[in-house]
């Protein structure tokens, strides 16, 4: 196997566990915010009708 | 084939709870006010989720797995350069900050408040034309894939593109702008998973070691090395990286993410954390084309390649949840792609050709007819039109078309006083030309006298795009000061 090969299957590691990670945050923190988003659509729409 | 009894069931039951859903959260926010207070609070996680869904669509996975299958270990080089972009672009706040600042939803809209309604025509013109072409060929990829993954075979394409083309219509029209969040969500989770388990399954059935032999006896060092590799080059390098720039600041789908967000700091940090995704976006896609190559060796279809790989090597269950993420994904992707050009057509070229915009309603009627003539374009496009070069390339190029006279005109609206009508009309219409000069001059190449050949080059055509659209927003503005007065920006914030 080449240096450059070893060199992009790094990149490639690296890469990838920063992909797979910030998904893994993403969907932890992600369901509470989109429950978040659902409970505070309605208020907020309330507000904008009686605007 | 792996695509079993199991895999259908994953995949029809998947695709029921996510237009359910869809449908659902469609009752919180259906009008209008509802869709853009909801829009405006986007937190940092589910507008990563979001941002995510939308730049990764089954179209995605097919042209990084081709050119991993044609270019080798050489074409990690487009992830390293996308991730440096917008990760760029999130940290300084590039573009995006200031067009959040003034609460712009399109960038057409921009050149509109900081040019001239004609301005914003020309610009919304070229956005719609680019933008389409540009998702011209997305069904005719994701008919591949799929048709490739389940066991049917090319024979299939057309069939099962009318098939997709019906569900993604049926979704957009059911489910809505505003669903987009929910299964955006659930679509990011769900693809995540799925690839994760697609790229053990790779390194199960096909080695490091496998893999750069094959791409050894196969490319030579131009597998390796994209300076030597002939598709790339520094000319392509600089293209990618500017371009990225350009399309992570001001392409409309991705944008309008950012656009929508809770703050212009949510909006940075959404961009910046996004961008260190885009490595692993391009790479994880491009390395299942490499074992593609080290599978079946040199010679298959290039773009059928990798999903053919995929729907071997993945076991049956595994396979129907990656066919339902990547179905979920398109139909998120075609949604909001879909409802962005179309809005863009309504909003931006129809109604800047009269004085005043029309009424909501009519917008509304106006953009879902809009939807619909654009889906019957793609099927046509997609069943017809050879893409020259590689799909990406042919994808980049069809941006670069907008967003080369895009970058010149929001850039130096932003941040040059001087910038001035002509000079936003001669940026906009230079950085058409090169791309347009490619698709069309492209196929008769020999036809051509020898100075237009570097026309047909599309990493030339490409950089000179952004080349020219600088020059002329720059010599446009400078030699018209007198007869056209720049237009000075007020400075209020619409948060």
């Amino acid at each position: 196997m080449s240096g450059g090969v070893i060199v992009w299957l790094v990149l490639f590691g690296v890469s990838t566990l920063l992909f797979f990670g910030i998904a893994a945050v993403v969907a932890v923190r992600g369901l509470g915010e989109l429950r978040d988003l659902l409970r505070r659509v309605p208020a907020a729409k309330q507000e904008v009708d009686q605007r | 084939m792996n695509f079993g009894l199991l895999d259908w069931v994953v995949t029809a039951s998947y695709l029921a709870v996510s237009v359910t859903l869809g449908i659902w959260v469609k009752k919180y926010v259906e009008d209008l006010a509802g869709y853009m207070v909801a829009g405006r609070r986007v937190k940092l996680s589910l507008g990563i989720a979001t941002f995510v869904a939308t730049e990764l669509g089954t179209v995605t996975f097919v042209y990084f797995g081709e050119l991993g299958y044609v270019a080798g270990f050489s074409g990690f080089i487009i992830g390293i350069l996308a991730m440096v972009a917008y990760s760029t672009v999130g940290r300084s706040g590039f573009i995006i900050e200031g067009l959040r600042r003034r609460g712009v939803m399109t960038i057409p809209e921009f050149y509109e408040y900081r040019y001239s309604r004609k301005v914003r025509l020309v610009g919304g013109g070229l956005l719609f034309l680019g933008g389409v072409l540009n998702m011209g060929i997305f069904l005719k990829f994701d008919g591949i894939f799929l048709s490739e993954v389940m066991g049917f075979g090319p024979d299939a394409l057309a069939l099962v593109m009318v098939v997709m083309l019906l569900v993604v219509i049926a979704y957009t029209i059911l489910g809505g702008m505003v669903s987009i969040v929910i299964t955006d969500y659930m679509q990011f989770v769900v693809l995540a998973a799925g690839m994760l388990v697609a790229t053990v399954a790779t390194f199960l059935h096909v080695g490091p070691e496998q893999m750069s032999s094959a791409v050894n006896a196969t490319l030579g060092e131009a597998g390796v090395d994209p300076i030597a590799n002939p598709r790339f080059g520094w000319t392509f390098v600089v293209w990618i990286l500017i371009s990225s720039l350009a399309a992570g600041s001001l392409w409309q789908p991705g944008t309008s993410k950012a656009l929508s967000s809770e703050s212009p700091a949510v909006a940075k940090r959404m961009f910046f954390w996004t961008g260190l995704t885009f490595a692993g976006r391009a790479m994880i896609p491009m390395l299942w084309g490499v074992a593609a190559l080290a599978y079946f060796g040199p010679g298959q279809p290039t773009a059928s390649a990798m999903p053919k790989l995929m729907g071997t090597i993945v076991p049956s269950g595994f396979l129907g949840l990656l066919v339902a993420g990547l179905l979920a994904a398109s139909m998120s992707t075609y949604s909001a792609y879909l409802l962005a050009w179309s809005s863009v057509l309504t909003r931006d070229v129809i109604a800047c050709l009269r004085r005043t915009d029309f009424p909501e309603q009519t917008t509304v009627a106006m953009t879902r007819i809009a939807a619909g003539i654009i889906g019957v374009f793609l099927l046509v496009f997609g069943l017809w039109y050879a893409i020259p070069d590689t799909a990406f390339q042919y994808l980049y190029l069809t941006g670069t078309m907008y967003m080369s006279g895009a970058l010149g005109c929001v850039a130096a609206g932003l941040y040059w006083r001087k910038a001035n009508n002509v000079g936003a009309y001669a940026a906009l219409i230079l950085g058409a030309i090169a791309p347009a000069g490619f698709l069309l001059l492209e196929k008769s190449r020999d036809a051509l006298p020898a100075w237009l050949h570097s026309i047909t080059d599309v990493n030339v055509a490409g950089l000179l795009s952004f080349f020219l659209s600088a020059l002329g927003i720059v010599v446009g503005s400078l030699a018209t000061q007198r007869l056209s007065p720049p237009r000075v920006m007020a400075q209020e914030s619409r948060q």
